[in-house]
C-alpha cells in the first residue's frame, strides 16, 4: 500500500513537473509558431485578430530574394554573414589568446590589468557610438564592412573570463611537462592547450558569430544611407517603417527566420560542446 | 612571450592594413572620401561657414563647364528608383558637366539626426519634413538657396512656399505637399452624405454596430479640434505669437471632443486600427497617405475618401481642422559643390519631376500646375488631401514642443475629462507659450 502510494506520489510530482514545463515551453515557442505562421501567410495586413492564416504561401520567400529593387534582402545576408565570419575568426582568436595569457602567465600588474578590463566590460559598448564613429571616420572606415568587423572583435578582449576559467581548470602539470620537452609558451597554446579545449573554443564562436547578427544599433549609425553595404537588422528595420510595413510585413518575418537559420545550424552541429563549454569554463573563476 | 605579442601585433597590424586598402579601392564613391577626409577639419570651417559658402559660390558660377561633380544623394528606400530616373534626366539636361551620383537610403525624418552624427559625411542633397527645418537651420545645417529663388517661389504653393522660409530666407526647396490626415470610410455602411457630419458618422457607425476610430491622443491629430476654430501663430522666426485656444470658441472644440469620446461608437485608437479594421470592425477612420493603397486594396468598391466631418460646436456645424505639411529638398551647409547641389535640388522640385514624382509614387505635389492637374484630382486621397487643406494650418514651423501639451490634453479627455475644461485649455495655452523658446 505504501508503495503504491510513493508510486502515486512520484507519478504526481512527475506529471506537475511536467506540466509546468509543457506550459513553459508553449509560452516559449509561441512567438517563434507566430512569426513562422506570419512568414506563410498571403494576406499582407501586419494587423489582424487571427492567427492561422487564411491563405498559405511560400511567396514572402521568393519575394525576400527575388524582388531585390526595393529591398535587396540576399545582399544584406551575405554582407552580414561575411562581417560575421570575419569578425568571429578575430575575436575568438583574440578571445583565446587573451584569456590563456592571463590565466597562464605571470607579468606585473596583471590582476589590475584583468580588473580593468572586467569594468571596462561592464559599460554598454554604445556609449562610445559617436566617439568610435568618428574614430572610424578618421581611418576612412564608416560606411565599409571592415568598419564593422573592427567594431565587433575590438571589444573582443572583454569578455576573456569565461574562457580564462575554462584555460584555469586545465592541469598546470601538463604545461610544466610540455616545458620539460622543450615547448615555449606559445607552442603549449597552440599544440597543448587548444586541442584540450573545444568546448570553450566552440562557445566563443558562437557568441561572436552572434554579435553582428542581432546588432542594429552600430550597423545603422556605421552605415548611414549606404544600402547595399547594410546588415540584416538594419535592413529588415527598414522594412516595417510606416510607408512600408502595410505591404512588406509578412515578408519582414520570412526575413527573420531566413535569418535565424545560419544561427540555427551552427548552433545544431556545436550545441554538445556549447553546453560542456559554459558549465566547464564556470567552475572556477 | 613577447615574440607571440610581437607576432599577434604584427598580424593585427597588417590586417588593418589590407583593410584600409581594400576600402580605399572598391568604395568607389568619392564623394564620400573627400567629404570624411574634410571631417578633421570641420570645426574650423563651421566657424566661417558663411565667407565658405561666399567663395565657393564664386568659384562655382565662373567655372560650371566641364567639371566633374559627385553628388551624395538622400531618399527614402521606396524612392530609390524616382531618385535614379531623376539623375538620368539630370545628367542628360546638363551635359556639360560629368555628374557622378551616390544615392543612399535614409528616410525624411531620420535626416535630421544622421545629420546632427556627422555632417561632413551627410548628403549633399536630401528631403526632409517641413516641420523639421527649424531645428535644421537652427543647427546650421541647410545652405541657403540663392539660385533660382524668384522661381521656386512662384510655381510652388503659397503655403509649401511659406513653410520652406524662415527668419526671412528661403532655406529649400518645396518638393511635396502630401502631409495630412483625412477621412477613410467605408461606402457601405456610409453614404457621402454621411461623411459631411460627426454626428451622423457616430450613429451610423454606431447602427451598424461598427466604429469610427479617431486618435485624438496622437498631438498631431488632437489639434484637429483646438485649430477648428482657434488661431494658432507664429512669426518669422517660429516663435509663438498668438493663441486663442482657452476662450469660448475652444471650450465648444473641447465638449465637442468630449461628447464624441463618449460616444459608443467612438474609439480611440492608433492608425494601425484605421488601416486594419476598415471593412471589419470599423467604419470611418482618420489617417493618412500612407495608408490609402492598403485601405482601398481591402475595401475595393467600397472604398471611400474625403475631408474630415463637421462637428457640432456650441450649437453650430464647425468644419474640422488639420495640418498642412510637405517635404523639402535641402542642401548640406558642408557640402563641397553648392552650385550643383542647388542646381539638382531645383530640378529634382521642378514642375517635371513633380509630375514624375505623382506618376511613379503617387507624391503630392507642392507645385501648382502639377497640383491642378486632372490626373491628379483622379487620385481619390490625393483629392481628400487638397479639399481638407482647405481647412488645414501650415504645419512648418512646428516643432516637438509644441505637440505635448494637446498630446497630454486629449489624453484626459480621452479618460473622461473631470476638470474644468476652461482652466484645463488656460493650462494648454500657458504651456505652448513656455514651449515657445
Amino acid at each position: 500500500m505504501s508503495n503504491f502510494k510513493r508510486f502515486l506520489k512520484h507519478e504526481v510530482v512527475d506529471f506537475l513537473y511536467h506540466l509546468l514545463l509543457a506550459v513553459m515551453s508553449v509560452i516559449w515557442l509561441l512567438p517563434v509558431a507566430w512569426l513562422i505562421l506570419n512568414s506563410l501567410r498571403l494576406e499582407k495586413d501586419p494587423y489582424i485578430a487571427y492567427i492561422l492564416p487564411k491563405t498559405f504561401t511560400l511567396q514572402n520567400y521568393v519575394n525576400l530574394f527575388t524582388n531585390t529593387r526595393d529591398f535587396d534582402f540576399p545582399r544584406w545576408f551575405m554582407n552580414t554573414l561575411t562581417v560575421a565570419i570575419f569578425s568571429c575568426l578575430i575575436s575568438t582568436l583574440l578571445i583565446l589568446m587573451i584569456s590563456y595569457t592571463l590565466s597562464r602567465l605571470r607579468f606585473p600588474a596583471r590582476r589590475l590589468y584583468m580588473n580593468i578590463l572586467l569594468i571596462l566590460g561592464m559599460f554598454p559598448g554604445f556609449m562610445a557610438m559617436v566617439a568610435v564613429y568618428h574614430l572610424l571616420n578618421l581611418m576612412n572606415l564608416t560606411q565599409t564592412l571592415t568598419g564593422l568587423v573592427v567594431i565587433y572583435s575590438s571589444g573582443a578582449a572583454l569578455t576573456y573570463y569565461v574562457a580564462k576559467g575554462f584555460f584555469d581548470t586545465i592541469p598546470r602539470s601538463l604545461d610544466e611537462a610540455a616545458t620539460l620537452d622543450g615547448a615555449s609558451k606559445n607552442t603549449i597554446f597552440w599544440r597543448i592547450t587548444l586541442p584540450m579545449s573545444r568546448p570553450i573554443i566552440t562557445y566563443t564562436i558562437i557568441l561572436t558569430f552572434i554579435a553582428p547578427w542581432v546588432d542594429f544599433i552600430f550597423a545603422n549609425v556605421i552605415m548611414r544611407g549606404k544600402s547595399d553595404k547594410w546588415t540584416v537588422a538594419v535592413g529588415l528595420r527598414n522594412m516595417i517603417e510606416r510607408n512600408n510595413v502595410l505591404e512588406y510585413f509578412t515578408q519582414f518575418c520570412a526575413g527573420i527566420v531566413v535569418v535565424s537559420i545560419p544561427l540555427v545550424i551552427l548552433f545544431m552541429l556545436t550545441q554538445k560542446n556549447y553546453v560542456a563549454g559554459v558549465t566547464s569554463g564556470s567552475t572556477k573563476g | 612571450m613577447k615574440r607571440t605579442l610581437a607576432i599577434a601585433l604584427a598580424l593585427m597590424l597588417a590586417l588593418f592594413a589590407l583593410a584600409g586598402c581594400g576600402t580605399d579601392t572598391d568604395s568607389g564613391s568619392s564623394s564620400n572620401s573627400g567629404n570624411s577626409s574634410n571631417s578633421g577639419s570641420s570645426t574650423t570651417d563651421s566657424g566661417s561657414s558663411t565667407a565658405d559658402s561666399g567663395t565657393s559660390t564664386d568659384s562655382g558660377t565662373a567655372a560650371n563647364d566641364g567639371e566633374t561633380v559627385d553628388l551624395l544623394v538622400w531618399g527614402p528606400q521606396e524612392d530609390q528608383e524616382f531618385l535614379a530616373v531623376v539623375a538620368e534626366r539630370f545628367k542628360a539636361a546638363n551635359p556639360q558637366n560629368t555628374y557622378n551620383f551616390t544615392f543612399g537610403v535614409v528616410k525624411e525624418d531620420e535626416v535630421k539626426s544622421r545629420l546632427g552624427e556627422d555632417i561632413t559625411s551627410g548628403a549633399d542633397v536630401f528631403r526632409l519634413p517641413d516641420d523639421q527645418m527649424r531645428d535644421l537651420v537652427n543647427s546650421g545645417s541647410l545652405y541657403e538657396i540663392t539660385r533660382n529663388a524668384d522661381n521656386v517661389k512662384s510655381r510652388n504653393a503659397q503655403s509649401s512656399v511659406e513653410g520652406a522660409i524662415l527668419g526671412g530666407k528661403l532655406m529649400g526647396y518645396p518638393s511635396a505637399a502630401d502631409n495630412g490626415y483625412y477621412l477613410y470610410y467605408d461606402k457601405s455602411v456610409l453614404s457621402d452624405e454621411d461623411v459631411k457630419t460627426l454626428d451622423a458618422i457616430l450613429e451610423k457607425s454606431a447602427a451598424a454596430g461598427k466604429k469610427l476610430v479617431y486618435p485624438i491622443t496622437i498631438g498631431w491629430v488632437g489639434y484637429s479640434w483646438l485649430l477648428a476654430q482657434g488661431t494658432f501663430e507664429f512669426d518669422g522666426d517660429g516663435k509663438l505669437t498668438d493663441c486663442d485656444f482657452n476662450n469660448a470658441d475652444g471650450v465648444a472644440a473641447i465638449e465637442a471632443a468630449v461628447a464624441m469620446v463618449a460616444h459608443s461608437a467612438f474609439l480611440n485608437g492608433d492608425f494601425d486600427q484605421v488601416s486594419s479594421g476598415l471593412g471589419d470592425t470599423v467604419a470611418a477612420g482618420v489617417g493618412g497617405g500612407w495608408m490609402a493603397d492598403a485601405i482601398q486594396e481591402k475595401l475595393g468598391d467600397n472604398y471611400g475618401v474625403t475631408k474630415l466631418p463637421t462637428a457640432t460646436m456650441g450649437g453650430k456645424q464647425v468644419q474640422l481642422s488639420s495640418w498642412a505639411g510637405g517635404k523639402i529638398v535641402g542642401v548640406n551647409s558642408h557640402t563641397q559643390v553648392p552650385v550643383h547641389a542647388m542646381d539638382f535640388a531645383d530640378f529634382l522640385t521642378s514642375e517635371e519631376m513633380q509630375q514624375l514624382a505623382f506618376e511613379m509614387r503617387q507624391t503630392g505635389p507642392s507645385n501648382i500646375n502639377v497640383a491642378n492637374s486632372d490626373a491628379l484630382k483622379g487620385v481619390p486621397h490625393l483629392a481628400a488631401l487638397a479639399y481638407q487643406a482647405q481647412f488645414a494650418q501650415v504645419q512648418a514651423k512646428m516643432s516637438d514642443p509644441y505637440w505635448s501639451p494637446v498630446e497630454a490634453l486629449m489624453q484626459e479627455i480621452n479618460a473622461g475629462l473631470t476638470g474644468d475644461v476652461q482652466s484645463a485649455l488656460n493650462a494648454v495655452v500657458e504651456q505652448l507659450f513656455l514651449a515657445n523658446g
